[in-house]
Formats: C-alpha cells, structure tokens, sequence
C-alpha cells in the first residue's frame, strides 16, 4: 500500500513538475535603441525564472532555447542603457518578442568596483563613488588621461599648472589632507596601482573613471588613500556580440595657441629727442624725463610675448580593435599623439601607446585576464620659473630685437636689452638641447577560479615600471652674458637616467550568498604584497675640449660630478569587506585593514584601516509621488598617507667627504590618519533629474612634517614627526537632468558644485612658510586655527586711521596725507611725482608687538561650479563643458618680479587720466624687491569654456558604397580651453607652482601658460 | 549564515596574520654609525664644520649685512639686500613670517649645526677615539674647540640668545637647556678659545707642531694669491688667528655706548697685538667656491661699495647717494 501511495504520489509530482513540462521553446527577437531603433548588438537577454540569456548577435537578434512553458520574468540590460524588466512573459511554444531600450541618459544604471567587494550598482552603494564614463570621456579627450577629469565631479579640483606638453595635471580629491607633500590620490589602472602620474596613459582607452574621494569610500586602499582613489578602466571586448570584431580609427588634427596675453608695459620714461630717439646723457645713459613718468613710446617697438609664443600642431592619431570570441575578449589600440605646443622652436612632446587588453574563459569556471600598456615618449622640456624663457621674454624692453646675430654671426643675439641683464630666451631655445625620453609598461595579470557558486579565488601581479632618460646639452660655443658683455662659453652636459618599478600581487578569496530571508552577503578577503623601486643616476660636466660632441668624457674633469639616489618600499596589507543588504533596500557595508609598510618607523610598522557604511533606499518601502528613487546614507572610514622614504631615516650628509649630522631618525613616525564621515542623499524625481548632495568631514591627524630641531640639538636640523592635524569640510551637489528626450533629440545636462573648507586645526611646531621659495620669498603660511592655503606678506596703508595704529606715525597730521588714485595712502603732494610712494602697513598685536606681516590672501574658492552639455540631434552630437571658479586667489609672482625692470602693464600710463599718473618710483615700492605683499594678490575666479565638441556621425546607410566598409564615420571639431573670461591678469587663472601641493601653492611663477587647442576630428568604424 | 560568518572570520584572521620582512635599508645617506665608525670619520665632521661655518660667516652674512651697515649698496632682491639699504631702515626680518626670514634663520641652524659637528667630535675625543696617534688627535681636538668658539662667537655677535650646547650638554635632556644673553654666549666662546689653546699645548708637548694638514682643506687650500703663510698653518699662526677673533668678539660684542665703555681695551690689545699678521684669505673645499662667490656678490656684481666708503678715500665723492645730483658726473 505504502509503495501504491508513493508510486501516484510520484507520478502527481512528475505530471507537475517543470522538468516534465518542459518543451523546447524558444525565444527569439530583436533589441533595438528606443529612439534611432539601431540593433544593440551585445545588449542581453536574461530570464530570471531559469536564469537561462543569450546576446544580441551580430544581425541584432537574440535566441533562447529550451524554455519550459510558463509565465515568466525577462530582463533586458545593454551598457548605456535602462535596464528593463518584462513582467508575465507566456511563452508555450515559440515566442517572437521584440524589446526597445531607452538610454541611461542619466547613467543611473551605472556599476562600480572600486572600494567595494565586487560588481555593485551605484544604488546599492552606501558612499560615494562617482563615475564617468566613456561617452563624457570621449566627447573631447584629453591628451592625458589626468585631465579627463577636469570639471565632470563636483569635490574634484585638477590643476594644470604647466601647460608644457607631456606635463600631467595635478589631481585633488575634496580637501587637503596633507599639510607637507601634494594631496594626489592613489591611481589605478586596470588593477594596476600606479607609481608614477598618468601621463603616459593614453586617454582614448579609457572606458571608465572611478573616483573615491576620501576615507570613508577608500578605506579599502589602507594607507595610501587618504587622498582618495581615481581608478581607470580602458576598453575590453566584453561589451560586444559574440564573434564580433569593431575596428575604430581616429584622426585628430589641430592647431594650439596662447590664450591670452599678459598686460606689458610698452611704454618708458625716458627723454626722446626730435628724431623719436633716446636723449643720452654724457656717459651714454638713457635720460629720463621729468616726472619718470612711463608714457613714452619706445622708437622701435615688438611684442615680443607673440614673438616667443607661435602657434604649434596638434595631431593624434588613434586605431583600436576590439574583438568578443565567444569565450574571451580582446582589445588592441595604438596611438600616436605629437602636441607642439606654443613655445618658438621647440618640437614639444610625442607619444606612442600600445594596449592589449584580453579575457579568456577556460571551462565554466576559470577565467584569465591580462591587461598590458606600453608607451614610449619623447618630451622637449622647456626651463619654467625665474630665469626661464618666460621670465626673460617679460624682462626685456619693446624694442629689444631678439632676433638680431651674435658677434659670430649666429641668430638671436644673446643680449638684445643692453639695458637688462636677462639673455634672449630665443637663443636658449634654439641652441640648448633638452631631451627627456621615457618607456613605461603597465601589465597586470589575474586568474580567477569559481569553484562554487557562492565561492572564487583570485590571484594577481601587477607592475608599473618606468625608465627615464633625460639630458640638456649646451654646446661649446654658446653665447652667454658677461658682466656687461657677451663671451661664448665652453658648454656643459647633464644626463640623468632612472627607472621606477612597482609590483603588487594580491590573493583574493570572495564568498557570496543570497538568503531566501531576502539578504544578500558578498565578503571579500585578501591579502595583498607590494614592492616598490627606485633607482636614479645622474651626471654632470661642463667646459668641452672639443665642439659638437656631447659627452662627459670630454668636459673638464674637475667639473665633473656624479649623483645617484635609490629607494625600495615593502609593504603587505590585509583586509576583509563585508557587504550586505536586504532585498536591496537596507544595505550595509563594513571593512578591517591592516597595512604593514617599511616606510612606517621601525616601531610603528603596522596601522589599522576600517570603514562602516549604511544606506536605506527609502523608495523602496515607500511610494513617493514623482520620486523614483531616494536613498539616504552615511559613511565612516578611515585611510593613510605615507610617510617619504627617507623619513625615519637618521641621515649624515657628506660634503666634500666631511660628514654632519642631517636629519634625527624617528622610528615611532606613523602614517598620517584620516577619518572622514559622509552623509548623503541620492534622488532621482520626476524621471529627468538625479541629484546626488554629499557632505563630507574629513580631518586628518598625524601630519607627517619635517620640523625643524631647536638649535640643532645632536647636531641634527630636523626630524619627520607626526605633528598637525588638518580638517576639510565638503559639501557637493551633483544634477543629472534630462532636458528633453524625443526620438530625434536628446539633451541632457550635468550641473556639479562644490564647496570645500579647509583648516589647520593643530600644529605642534611653531607657524611657518610652506611651498615655493623664491628668492627667499615664500607666500604659504601655515598657522594653527586658520585656513590652509593661506598667504602672509606686508600690507599697504590704505587709510590715515590705519597709518595711525603704527605708533611711529602716533604724531602724524591727517592733513599730511591722501588717499591716491589706486587707494593707498601716499604722502599729500607726492601724487605723480618721483616721490610718490606706498607706505608699509604696521600694528601693534595683543601683546604689545609691532606686526608687519599679514594674512593677505587665501587660494580657497567660494566654490567651484561646472556644467556640461550633451545634445544628440539626429546625427548630429554636440558637447560643451563650462567650469567655472568663484572666489580663491593667486600670488602673481609673475607680475611682481617684472616690476623690477618696470614691464608691467600696470606701470604703463600712456592712455591713462591726468593726475592719476604714476612715476615709476611708485611702483618700485609696489614692487618691494619681491617681498610678499598685497598688491600681488589677485582674484582667481573664472569662468572657462573648458571643451566644446561639435560632431556629425554618417551611419552606416548613409554612406553608400562605403556602407560595404563602415559601420559609420563621425566628422567633427573639438576645443580645448576656447575661453576664459576671468579678471586675473597673468597668462591663466588655472596656475600654481612649478612643485608640491599645487592645489593649495597657488603661485604665478613662470610657468609654461596653459593655451587653446582647436582640432579636427574624423572616426572611422568597421 | 553562522557557516558564511565562520568562514569569513576564519580568512580574515588568516589575513591579519602579517608575515613580510619590512625592514628596508637607506643606502642613500649613513647614519652616525656609519658616519662615524671610523676614526678619520671624526676628523671629517671637524672639517665639515668648518665648511659649515666659513660659508655662512663669509658671504652669506656679508651680503645683508655689507648694505645694511652701508659699506656696501645694492639692488639685488636676493637675501634681504635691496630691503637691508633702505633709508630709513626697515626692521631686521627675524619674524616667522618676514619674506627674507631665512637671512636670520639660516646662520642659526648653520651656526648651531657646525657647533654640533664640532661637539659630537670632542665628545668622541674625550670618549676615547684616537685619531692617528695622540698627539693628532689632540690636534683635531684643538681645531674643534676653536670651531665651538667661531660657532658661539658668530651666534654672540649675532643673536640676543643663543644657546650653549657642548660636548657636556645631555642631549637626551635638552628641555632643560635655556636661552643665554649674547653677552654670556661671547665670553663663553673666549673660554673656548682658551681651550683651544690649551689643548695646542698639550698637542705641541705630544710632537705636533701645525694644524693637522687633513684639517687644511677645511680652513681653505691655501692658495698663494691670497695667502702668506703657505700650505700649512703652524700652531703658532693658528693661534694669531684665534686671537684676533678673541679681539673680534669682545670688540664687536659691544651694542651700546654702555657696553663699549665696559670693554677691557687692555684685553682686546693684548689679543690683537697676539693676532693674524699675515694676509689670509682661503677659499673653503673647493667645492663650493664661496671664495668665488664672495668676489662676484660682494665686490664684482651685486653689491657695491657705498659711496660713504668712497668718500673715505676720494672726499671729492659724495658721502651719500642722496647728495648726488648729476650721476654723469660719478
């Protein structure tokens, strides 16, 4: 009976079963883009219910086989665009159905793998981690992938601080963090973590951008990522149908040209005689005129800024190939990229890039990936700074012929200005060879191993290794300035070589489990080794005793020296993520990490990283009207910054083979600590808007800074110690925004604001100058309680009140005085004279001191704001991004030391009102010899029209016979910094210092002006 | 749940177990040990002080301090000397945030770092480590305590305060050490050169007669141009040398009428009569030619002589730029 009632009960069982239901069904149809209904060849088909997909092919259609019949759950997804998910798909028997999908105009389907435990959806993150992707990054590349950033996230400042092609923009994510040092954050490139900037990485194969801004998104990355993390993808195959091969070849032609210029003084103050020439006196001297007064015109006169500055070509040229076999994925691209630059004579800089990207599957459960770069460049660099080429050109006079001959006969006279004692910056130019040349491959490889469903093991081995070779050589015979003449000097030769090499290997094991409960849990664990080298040589020698040759051999030998510098960085880390949610709408995350580093002081080896995380999805329990999604969240994490190699180190320096003491060793030296909380909201309403507001307090603590000993106790000068604390506070704003969406028009918009607070909350040396220090000049001060980024210099009198609180003018009689035209105080009667002069502001401090140093500017801006623009008409695509700085301010260097030889514009009075002239005496007290003061202070806002990009892309029946050959053909016009509408005077408000923290060392020193680039561009792809 | 937990925290504490060697080595500078592990080494930080010291008591200070006390007139901006000859005087930069501060700050550390050289020398000395023989090593030793006298003196004359850090000094309990007035710092670094000359007695009495010759290229290679006394420095002209900076520092020591009045002139004559009889002009290592640099910054290029030195020698001159109305004229 027992064996009767299992024997139906097992046929009831079978007649109901889906195996025995089950019919050879299929699903078959086509995907197409919602609006120009193009195929989406790639996109793919899922359903849900018995987790069965198939990929679009190469003819846009897709095939699923095998299909039980039932009601069934069907999701679409293709790589920009909305996912969709069909609901009580009936399939008995063969089915036809064909899906639209609407582009994600939003990028609202966007996943992340950085800072996180695996493959996650922005939605299901619990801090931020912002992303762009191909379609913003390819509207106008960057030459450079560093300066792909540049405007597209809000908290994101990049600085281009040289224009000198083949020069990397500096990248700073929120606030600093660091009071000594730059603020760069860790940069990764395909799983690579890179030791150098991104200057050799080509831009063009670049998929993705992620960017982790702070602590409390990048404490994966331990105790390098205090600063934050950018990493980058380049393009796979993975994206393609199988069996398809995409060929793109991309040429970019242009042309690059200074911006603007900076105000010069094309006037004098010398007596002119009858026939317009100088009145000389009896020793040959220029007279001048009465009142010294700069509004003569000079007899003959240049602008010799456009003589230096010439147009130069812009070209690259770019081919890649992407290929989906099936089982694995391949990419291959190379490039070819010259940019000249603006600079008379100079070849400017050209790179090659090669990448081959692949995956391969072996069986269902293995898969290698491997990811390689090559570049090799060649950079003509040019001197910046005082005594470059720039700082010349604005010493000399109009009318100095700087392309006049030598006593030899040689073009450009070495001493055009007999009156200034700068050398023709021409002559550099043409003579001197400089020549910097690297390789650098980038290669990782990873196997990962799926044992189980909910199990994976992945190893991988990373390298990033650089070599340099870089030389200047002046040749025997070169011209130079002799006290009052010329003489030619016998020449000299400097050559340095190097490389630079990091390796990383890293064991990973992930578990993942979906819990009927509806929770979901993926934790990743891993263990991580990295070894990092340096190795530097160079030589230097100078008086040749033979021309024409360049090699040490032949200088003087006892002008020879040799220098070398070597480093090695050993670091092991550890760290396990846990992420979890329920159902996707309760999401947690949290992560332990343990960073080992020989960089640590030997006492200190080890420091402990953690992060927890959690946002709720509130629209997921609730039904808000017009409100799409909306989830709240929060962040705490934690991450370091390095210490420099040689900081725990006690160092003697040798000196002609005599030994002193250099720097106490510390070997309690610590990474610099810093935890950051974030809060914030994401929603996405009325189906056009996303909107992302983040605030972010950040303070890091341990500051790692070389603070100087106290009469050099032991002998030593200074020790590295843990001795600041720095606080940022950031508040971001990010709009998505659909403007219109029809089937021929597609216009969107992305609006990104930031506001960034940044200060010194604790210092445990005394206040002290930071950054550039020229001619003793430093402007950056550093002081407990007040903002970093400060600058401290000398004042002017502005009023007869304020004259008063100095009590040497206790006595002063107001009527003495005036205020003159540009708002100081002068003597009264002075105005317009040799004798007019500005008059230093002094007061006495709370303690009875009289100050004459002041805080006198601050670099922070107000904020910062960009807007791109995305409109597809037709064929037709058009780009243009705005940025824009309000508030801020830069020490113009530039200007001030030009006031020496009186080449400002500012001193030039031809043109302005009687009585508001000024003699030149005037402005050599504005000049001060270089001491910091106010009047060099100038506003920094602008408002940039960064990159505009105008394209018509023929599609493939378009293109008649040549249909045969192309899927489509794209024509179109870029623009690079088209225009800056700004009240700073130099060459461009986007300028720092030539070295350190350029973010916050806002100073115009000289630097290679950034200029505008307007190419051409034509895309080919079969 | 309870099996993914266990195997989650069963790897992660497999992961926390580190297990790299981290040590790395800095083989780009030695460390005292190294620096110092050799007798010779000793010797060698002698010699450094002194380049130390001789390029920050020459030109470094002459240059601001040439225009300033109006022997010397200039526009350059660099150290402090455009600024240094205005009339009237600005205040000295020596605020932490003065844009010339190093002009100040620089002679401080450098000062106090040659002083060091010459401590940690002494102290190994008297520790114990002999240099050659005897009778050189009291010869190195008499050369580092003039050192410790050239350091304070340079910081007395100077400075209001310095400190007073010998190879008596415990530097592991540096928080008791205090500020001395300038007046205390100068006699200190009389009794220094009084040590010096001690210890030249003991070293003459052991057979040295001179400076020790590898202590030459620290005092300069002394080249015949500049030089009367050859290639080695006897203790006898060694001594002339300590003693007129004895002069130097009492003399010079004094900032007031009061001070000056103070001055036993008896002292300073006998240390003068005692002093350098000879041209002496060395040109420090070698290496970094300050001699050079001297020449071209001070006397050549940057800086002039003022016209109130002029005038000493040609009264037809005027004494003060201000009195110069027609400059064809000069």
């Amino acid at each position: 009976m027992l064996i009767r009632i299992l024997y139906l009960y097992s046929l009831i069982l079978l007649l109901f079963s889906p195996v025995l239901l089950a019919q050879n069904n299929m699903l078959t149809g086509k995907v197409t883009d919602a609006n120009s209904g193009v195929e989406l060849q790639g996109a793919t088909v899922f359903i849900i219910q018995t987790e069965q997909g198939a990929v679009v092919d190469l003819d846009g259609n897709y095939e699923i086989t095998s299909i039980p019949d039932g009601v069934y759950t069907i999701r679409i997804s293709f790589i920009g665009y909305r996912t969709k998910t069909v609901n009580d798909v009936v399939i008995e028997g063969d089915v036809s159905l064909d899906f639209v999908l609407d582009r994600d105009l939003l990028n609202l389907e966007e996943v992340v793998v950085t800072g996180v435990s695996g493959v996650t959806p922005q939605r299901n993150l619990a801090f931020t981690v912002d992303r762009i992707g191909e379609r913003e990054l390819q509207a106008v590349p960057a030459v450079s992938a560093s300066s792909s950033l540049q405007g597209k996230m809000p908290g994101v400042s990049v600085i281009q601080n040289s224009g000198m092609p083949g020069t990397a923009a500096s990248i700073r994510l929120r606030g600093s963090t660091a009071l000594i040092g730059d603020q760069s954050p860790l940069i990764i490139v395909d799983g690579v973590l890179l030791d150098e900037s991104l200057v050799d990485i080509d831009a063009l194969d670049i998929e993705s951008i992620e960017v982790l801004k702070g602590a409390s998104a990048a404490s994966l990355y331990g105790s390098r990522a205090a600063n934050g993390v950018v990493s980058i993808r380049t393009r796979r195959g993975q994206y393609l149908p199988d069996g398809a091969v995409q060929v793109t070849i991309r040429n970019e032609f242009g042309r690059s040209s200074i911006a603007r210029e900076l105000p010069w003084n094309n006037s004098h103050h010398y007596e002119l005689d009858e026939s317009g020439d100088f009145v000389l006196d009896s020793g040959g001297n220029r007279v001048p005129n009465e009142n010294y007064i700069s509004d003569q015109p000079y007899p003959e006169s240049r602008n010799l800024q456009r003589e230096l500055f010439e147009p130069g070509n812009f070209m690259t040229n770019y081919i890649s190939l992407l290929g989906n076999t099936g089982r694995g994925n391949y990419a291959l691209s190379f490039n070819n990229t010259h940019t000249e630059g603006i600079l008379f004579g100079v070849s400017g800089y050209s790179r090659q890039n090669l990448r081959f990207n692949l995956d391969q599957n072996f069986g269902d459960n293995l898969r290698l990936s491997t990811s390689t770069a090559y570049s090799t460049s060649n950079q003509e660099p040019v001197p910046q700074g005082p005594g470059s080429p720039f700082f010349r050109v604005l010493m000399l006079q109009p009318n100095a012929d700087i392309y006049g001959t030598n006593p030899d006969g040689s073009r450009y006279n070495i001493r055009p200005d007999p009156q200034v004692s700068e050398s023709n910056p021409l002559y550099q130019l043409a003579n001197q060879e400089r020549d910097n040349r690297r390789q650098r491959f980038l290669g990782d490889i990873r196997l990962n191993y799926n044992p189980l469903d909910w199990l994976s093991f992945e190893g991988s081995y990373s390298i990033d290794r650089v070599d340099f070779r870089n030389s200047v050589y002046t040749p025997k015979g070169f011209w130079q300035i002799s006290g009052n003449s010329v003489a030619q000097g016998n020449g000299s030769l400097t050559k340095a070589n190097g490389y630079g090499l990091a390796q990383t290997a890293i064991a990973t094991a992930t578990l993942r489990r979906e819990f009927r409960s509806g929770i979901n849990t993926r934790f990743r664990a891993s263990y991580q080794f990295e070894n990092r080298e340096y190795d530097e040589t160079s030589a230097s020698g100078s008086n040749f005793s033979v021309g024409g040759i360049p090699r040490l051999n032949l200088t003087d030998q006892d002008t020879r020296s040799t220098q070398s510098f070597q480093t090695q960085i050993k670091t092991e880390n550890v760290f396990g993520i846990l992420d979890m949610d329920y159902r996707e709408r309760y999401i947690i995350s949290a992560l332990l990490r343990r960073d080992g580093s020989s960089e640590f002081g030997a006492d200190q080896r080890y420091s402990n990283y953690y992060r927890i995380s959690g946002a709720y999805r509130i629209t997921e329990d609730l039904s808000i009207n017009g409100i799409q999604e909306l989830k709240v969240r929060a962040s705490l994490g934690t991450a370091g910054l390095r210490p420099p190699f040689q900081a725990q180190y006690e160092t003697y320096s040798l000196s002609g083979g005599a030994p002193s003491p250099g720097n106490l060793g510390n070997r309690d030296l610590r990474p610099a600590f810093s935890k950051e909380l974030e809060l914030g909201v994401d929603v996405e309403f009325l189906n056009r808007f996303d909107l992302t507001v983040n605030y972010s307090n950040q303070e890091t603590r341990d500051q790692i800074v070389l603070v100087p000993l106290s009469a050099r106790a032991g002998g030593f000068n200074a020790q590295w110690q843990n001795a600041g604390t720095l606080e940022a506070k950031t508040f971001e704003v990010s709009l998505g925004a659909i403007i219109m969406d029809s089937p021929n028009l597609q216009w969107t918009a992305n609006l990104n604001f930031d506001r960034i607070r940044q200060t010194v909350t604790q210092l445990n040396f005394p206040p002290r100058f930071v950054g550039p220090n020229l001619q003793s000049n430093a402007v950056f001060y550093l002081n407990e309680g007040e903002p970093f980024g400060i600058m401290y210099g000398r004042r002017w009198v502005r009023s007869f009140e304020e004259l008063q609180r100095n009590p040497a003018f206790e006595g002063a009689n107001p009527q003495d005085y005036i205020v003159n035209s540009d708002g100081f105080l002068i003597l009264a009667g002075t105005e317009g004279t040799p004798d007019e002069e500005v008059i230093r502001y002094f007061e006495v401090d709370e303690n009875g001191d009289l100050v004459g140093d002041f805080r006198i500017g601050d670099v922070n801006p107000d904020f910062n704001i960009s807007l791109s623009q995305n409109i597809d008409y037709k064929n037709w695509s058009f780009y243009a991004l705005l940025d824009a700085q309000v508030g801020g301010e830069i020490y113009n260097l530039t200007k001030q030391w030009i006031f020496r030889e009186l080449r400002h514009g500012d001193i030039d009075q031809r043109g302005k009102p009687e009585g508001e002239r000024k003699a030149v005496q005037y402005y050599n007290s504005l000049y001060d010899a270089n001491n910091t003061n106010e009047y060099f202070v100038e506003d920094a806002s602008y408002l940039k029209l960064r990159e505009v990009a105008v394209n018509y892309t023929f599609r493939q029946n378009q293109l008649g016979r040549f249909g045969n050959m192309f899927n489509s053909i794209r024509v179109g016009m870029s623009g690079r910094n088209l225009l800056t509408l700004t009240r700073y005077s130099g060459f461009d408000p986007e300028v720092s210092g030539l070295e350190g923290d350029v973010s916050n060392y806002r100073i115009d020193s000289y630097a290679y002006p950034n200029y505008r680039t307007i190419t051409g561009v034509i895309e080919f792809t079969f | 749940m309870k099996k993914l937990i266990f195997i989650s925290l069963t790897m992660l504490l497999l992961a926390l177990q580190s297990c790299a060697d981290l040590s790395v080595e800095n083989l780009n500078d030695p460390d005292r040990e190294l620096a110092t592990q050799n007798p010779g080494d000793i010797e060698g930080l002698v010699v450094g002080g002194y380049n130390t010291w001789a390029l920050m008591a020459s030109w470094r200070t002459l240059l601001p301090h040439t225009v300033q006390s109006d022997w010397g007139t200039g526009t350059v901006g660099n150290w402090w000397v455009n600024n240094g000859g205005h009339v009237p005087r600005e205040e000295f930069p020596n605020t932490p945030t003065a844009s010339y501060r190093d002009v100040n700050q620089d002679f401080w550390d450098d000062f106090n770092g040659s002083m060091a050289n010459a401590n940690i020398a002494i102290a190994a000395i008297e520790g114990g480590v002999i240099i050659e023989d005897e009778a050189y090593t009291l010869a190195i030793k008499a050369a580092a305590q003039f050192l410790q006298a050239l350091n304070l003196g340079s910081l007395g004359l100077m400075y209001d305060q310095a400190f007073i850090i010998d190879e008596t000094t415990d530097l592991e309990n540096l928080d008791g050490i205090e500020l001395v007035p300038y007046d205390v710092v100068l006699l200190e670094a009389l009794n220094k050169i009084e040590a010096a000359r001690a210890t030249i007695g003991l070293a003459r009495n052991a057979g040295m007669d001179s400076l020790p010759s590898g202590l030459i290229p620290s005092l300069g290679t002394i080249d015949s141009r500049w030089s009367a006394v050859g290639s080695t420095i006897s203790w006898d002209n060694f001594e002339k040398i300590m003693n007129s900076y004895a002069a130097t520092f009492i003399v010079m020591g004094a900032r007031s009428v009061t001070e000056n009045d103070q001055i036993n002139w008896q002292e300073v004559y006998d240390y003068a009569s005692a002093g350098i009889d000879f041209d002496f002009a060395p040109i420090s290592d070698n290496n970094t030619n300050w001699q050079s640099q001297l020449l071209r910054y001070l006397y050549a290029d940057w800086v002039r002589p003022n016209l109130n030195i002029i005038n000493l020698m040609d009264p037809d001159m005027p004494k003060d730029f201000f009195l110069v109305t027609d400059w064809s004229e000069l």
